[in-house]
């Protein structure tokens, strides 16, 4: 796989990306979906995902470019 | 509330004005460099991915179908998290290769024009609806606003020429696609956040009006419970799943997409802000939606939902707030529209009219001129046709259905791009079978329909026709990938791939440049302008042979192969970014010929060879990791032998040059590599090349070395071996600086001379001793003679013996001093004369007036050599054989040429010299003589100084006595 960062920073964003998938595409998601959970609470736990994902970053540099 | 129609156009007027200026003063540098290349701008000219179809679409797309408007942003969300896999790659591969659009990226790695047409003819039809949906929201948001005056169809003609203008202006300025916007980006950046803030505001007013705030909104939900299940509902049942991936998929292939994230961007680090901060300004934007939608079906505002922005704007009673509503609208619209056609002209200049008119550059014509009119041309034609397809689109259908049409067409290229990134196996009969298919499939399930209102063809119920019309988003992308991805898989498996393809697939996934192998035509920068210019134009050769000498680090007057090799890749990247990767190698291949009859040896690949494994060498795993470092070690040990070492090719170009001759030249490495020998500074150019060309496996020389003085040099040389193929033309050649051997042999020399003449010395004081005693005699008989004619004869007398006297002192002086510390050139030596002068030297000692000489050498014969070195070897000689003979010694001297040697044999009748000391005698310090008698560093001299002069040295011994052949190379 061709990569310009470090093979963790390449494993911490696969691992985002599939609790992404988890909470969006899963059975999981078809669950609280029938929750009617409050109308914000979906964009709470975006923006949980978010400081994760710049968590990941932040500390990258990418190599060679 | 109405707004009058001209009131509206000179505000939309304005605004895209407003815009133009901020992109025009970011260029001219009224923002500060710093400022304007900050990361900010960048994320927030992302947010480009948010049209029309966000601002008034999603609120009638909720209204339907609930949190189901959602996955457009969570798609991307998820594109976005994965940079470091997904984005971060392919940026640096579009870095890496000049590659400005989505078609040059197939292009590349399937090395195929044709999969570059295919794609552009996908991409421009499938975004057509796209720029329709743009048309149509302003000129029905207009149309509304101005209450109804004029028809839709001529605000959407006033709207696509006012866009049309700003376009061309905003983004055919530049000449080639592979140059900066930063202004534009800038300007995008600013018409976000208008767009943001725009909706921001109406979420707030709306939430005021309708509920008295955000948490009146939290009660009225609970009040009315049914309101957030129709929220959630539809997402169980709808297209939750499609939605998703089709965003995932237009989050960076959509054209704008592709355009601002990878050709606009300036800095990777850039882009990994942007894995969190774009998603984060999506999910600002899209948090306004339920607040609105709540509050328009709440207030009911005089429009359908798709308009319900506008219609709680025009309730606020603030014609501030309608205008600015209507701008971020007009914002959303325009920036979508001038970013896909900037991209969109230069992926159809560069893959359909390039290409398929096989129109090229004329000498005559300006080729910057062209590019940018013929750019100019194909964005208004873009605008002109998503007006057709805005006439022809079914207007009651939502917004977001005719931007779903264009995001399944993008998601088409999915299979592509795992080809591109992951599977080096994928090849272009599978990647077009592939995308064929799903076009296909697509162009039936929905193209078709909406354009021409067929009904998508159901064959043998497979696919099923939907339930409702709403599954036929779900079915159509499923089909569509399935037909792709099955095709793509199976053709790339079942047919061959071409080693150019193989190339390009490996290039993608090592991210080094392909290696070209071949011998270039070309010799110099100045040729590449002229085998260019016939395509080109001359100011456009000499340009783009300058911008990549400047790239590269080079100069005009640059003429290594090696070098002008990575000359001529980085002009193929550059006119790649200009014209597309495909014109671009195929101006390259044809102009910049290279000549592959002639297979350059592995040695001339090497500086190429070792900097592609030096750039991929953290990649490698297992075997190939363990013989990456196997070369390394083998590499530090030719660097770090305290030998020079020189290889050069068999046309004395250099391809290695270690680290001792640099330190032994001064000469670095990055001047040596590449050049011919005889390129090389003084005196080694003319030094080496000598050797060279001597052909010799040996030599010895000397280099008069600025700032250093003299040193001697021992030089070595042979061919390189192939294995399995035998001795290349290439050579290996080891440089010895010995001039400290050198030194220290002169100076055991003289240390010799003065220890012979030590031993000498009871002799000399004897010989001086007799005509002194006789000028003494004569002196006192002089005192008492009268007679005038004894007087005279006593007098010559002492003259006679002064003279003796005189030529013995000479005689001793001239030795001692000869072997100085500089070399004299070689002159001719008469061996006759110089064995005379020692043999008057031997005389001086007891032992040597014993001795009987012979000299038989004739007089004409002569060696290249130091007279007084070849003088001091007959001295050791002669000595030797006087402390071996004692009495009645008797010494033959005799010499005759041979085929192209001088045969010299200086035979004594001593006793000989016993076989076991025979081994040694030419051993430094070894002797047979009483310990202060002999230093046994005579014969070992002699040695050294034949040798100096090519010569060699035999001695043969038995009881008869000892026989010294010399053997000279003739002058």
């Amino acid at each position: 796989m061709p990569g310009t960062l470090d093979p963790r920073a390449r494993g911490n964003s696969v691992i985002l990306g599939l609790l992404a998938v988890f909470l969006l595409c899963t059975p999981f998601a078809t669950w609280w979906l029938s929750q009617t959970p409050p109308w914000y609470l979906p964009f709470l736990a975006w923006a949980v995902v978010l400081v994760l994902c710049w968590l990941v970053v932040r500390k990258l540099r990418p190599h060679g470019l | 509330m109405d707004f009058n129609l001209s009131t509206l156009f000179f505000s939309a007027a304005a605004y895209l004005l407003l815009l133009f200026v901020i992109a025009y003063g970011t260029e001219r540098g009224w923002l500060p460099r710093a400022v304007a290349h900050h990361p900010v701008f960048y994320v927030l000219a992302l947010g480009v991915y948010a049209t029309t179809w966000s601002f008034y679409g999603s609120v009638g797309f909720a209204e339907r179908y609930g949190i189901a408007y959602l996955p457009i942003y969570l798609g991307a969300t998820i594109a976005f998290l994965l940079t470091p896999v997904l984005l971060m790659p392919l940026l640096r591969l579009a870095r890496d290769q000049q590659l400005t659009s989505l078609s040059d990226v197939f292009a590349f790695r399937y090395h195929s024009q044709a999969a570059g047409v295919l794609v552009t003819l996908v991409m421009l039809t499938g975004i057509l609806p796209y720029i329709a949906l743009q048309i149509r929201a302003v000129a029905e948001s207009s149309q509304w606003l101005a209450g109804g005056e004029t028809t839709v169809h001529f605000l959407a003609v006033v709207f696509c020429i006012t866009v049309a203008v700003f376009a061309i202006i905003f983004g055919a300025r530049h000449v080639t696609p592979r140059e900066k916007h930063t202004g534009l980006v800038v300007a995008i950046a600013f018409e976000s956040l208008v767009k943001l803030a725009a909706l921001l505001v109406i979420a707030w007013v709306a939430m005021s009006l309708a509920f008295d705030g955000p948490i009146g909104l939290n009660r009225w939900l609970a009040d009315n419970p049914e309101r957030l299940e129709a929220f959630y509902q539809p997402a169980l049942d709808g297209p939750w799943m499609s939605l998703l991936f089709l965003a995932f998929a237009a989050a960076f292939l959509l054209p704008r997409q592709f355009h601002m994230i990878f050709t606009e961007n300036l800095k990777p680090g850039s882009l990994l802000k942007a894995s969190w901060g774009f998603p984060a300004y999506l999910l600002a934007l899209s948090i306004c939606i339920p607040p609105i939608l709540w509050a328009g079906q709440v207030l009911q505002p005089g429009t359908g939902p798709e308009y319900y922005v506008l219609g709680i704007a025009v309730l606020s009673d603030s014609p501030l707030l309608v205008i600015i509503t209507y701008l971020g609208g007009i914002s959303a619209a325009s920036a979508m529209i001038i970013i896909s056609t900037l991209a969109l002209a230069s992926m159809t200049l560069n893959h359909l009219v390039l290409p398929l008119t096989r129109a090229r550059p004329r000498q005559d014509l300006d080729l910057y001129a062209t590019l940018r009119w013929t750019r100019r041309a194909l964005i208004a034609l873009m605008i002109a046709a998503g007006y057709y397809f805005f006439l022809m689109l079914d207007p009651g259908e939502g917004l977001v259905d005719w931007g779903l049409i264009s995001f399944l067409a993008m998601a088409q290229f999915i299979p592509g791009v795992v080809g591109v990134l992951w599977w080096a196996r994928a090849n272009v009969w599978g990647f077009i079978a592939g995308l064929l298919g799903g076009t296909l499939v697509w162009l039936d399930a929905l193209f078709l329909p909406a354009l021409v209102g067929t009904e998508p063809f159901f064959l043998l119920g497979f696919p099923t026709a939907p339930e409702s019309p709403t599954d036929i988003y779900g079915l159509a992308t499923f089909w569509s990938l399935s037909f792709n991805a099955l095709l793509f898989a199976a053709v790339s498996t079942l047919t061959p791939q071409t080693g150019p393809e193989r190339q390009a697939a490996e290039a993608c996934r090592d991210l080094g440049h392909p290696m070209t192998f071949g011998t270039l035509v070309a010799d110099s920068p100045a040729q590449f302008v002229v085998q260019l210019a016939p395509v080109t134009g001359d100011e456009a050769a000499r340009a783009e042979v300058g911008k990549a000498l400047n790239d590269l680090g080079l100069d005009w007057t640059e003429n290594r192969p090696d070098r002008l090799k990575h000359l001529r890749d980085q002009i193929e990247r550059n006119l790649s970014g200009m014209m597309g990767p495909v014109l671009a190698r195929m101006i390259v291949d044809e102009r910049l010929e290279l000549d592959h009859s002639v297979s350059p040896a592995h040695t001339q690949n090497i500086r190429q060879i070792e900097e592609r494994l030096e750039s991929s060498s953290s990649r490698f795993r297992g075997l190939t990791a363990e013989l990456d470092r196997l070369r390394r070690y083998h590499r530090q040990i030719l660097e770090d032998l305290p030998l020079g070492v020189i290889t050069v090719t068999a046309n004395q170009r250099i391809v290695r040059w270690n680290t001792a001759m640099q330190q032994l030249t001064g000469i670095p490495a990055a001047d040596a590599l590449g050049n011919r020998l005889e390129d090389l500074p003084e005196p080694w150019g003319r030094l080496l090349g000598r050797f060279i060309a001597f052909g010799q496996p040996h030599a010895h020389d000397q280099a008069q070395v600025p700032g250093d003085g003299t040193r001697w040099l021992s030089l070595h040389r042979t061919r390189i071996g192939e294995p399995g193929k035998g001795r290349t033309n290439d050579s290996l050649m080891l440089v010895e600086d010995v001039t400290e051997l050198r030194v220290l042999e002169r100076e055991l020399a003289h240390s010799e001379r003065l220890a012979s003449i030590g031993r000498l010395a009871a002799g000399v004081a004897h010989e001086i001793g007799n005509p002194v005693t006789g000028v003494a005699s004569l002196a006192q008989n002089l005192r008492e003679e009268d007679d005038p004619a004894l007087v005279r004869e006593s007098v010559e007398q002492i003259l006679e013996q002064t003279r003796r006297i005189s030529n013995i002192v000479h005689t001793l002086v001239s030795y001692a001093h000869a072997g100085g510390t500089e070399e004299a050139p070689p002159d001719p030596v008469s061996l006759r004369a110089a064995a005379d002068e020692a043999r008057q030297v031997m005389v001086l000692s007891r032992r040597g007036k014993e001795m009987e000489f012979d000299n038989r050498i004739p007089e004409h014969l002569e060696v290249l050599g130091d007279g007084q070195r070849l003088v001091q070897v007959f001295v050791n000689l002669f000595s030797n054989a006087a402390d071996a003979c004692e009495q009645q010694g008797r010494l033959v001297l005799t010499a005759r040429e041979r085929g192209d040697r001088i045969i010299v044999r200086v035979a004594d009748n001593g006793p000989g010299i016993p076989a076991s000391a025979l081994k040694k005698v030419l051993d430094p310090f070894y002797t047979t003589k009483p310990a202060g008698q002999g230093t046994g560093l005579g014969l070992p001299l002699v040695y050294n100084i034949i040798t100096d002069h090519g010569g060699t040295l035999d001695i043969e011994s038995d009881v008869g006595g000892t026989t010294v052949t010399l053997e000279f190379p003739s002058p």
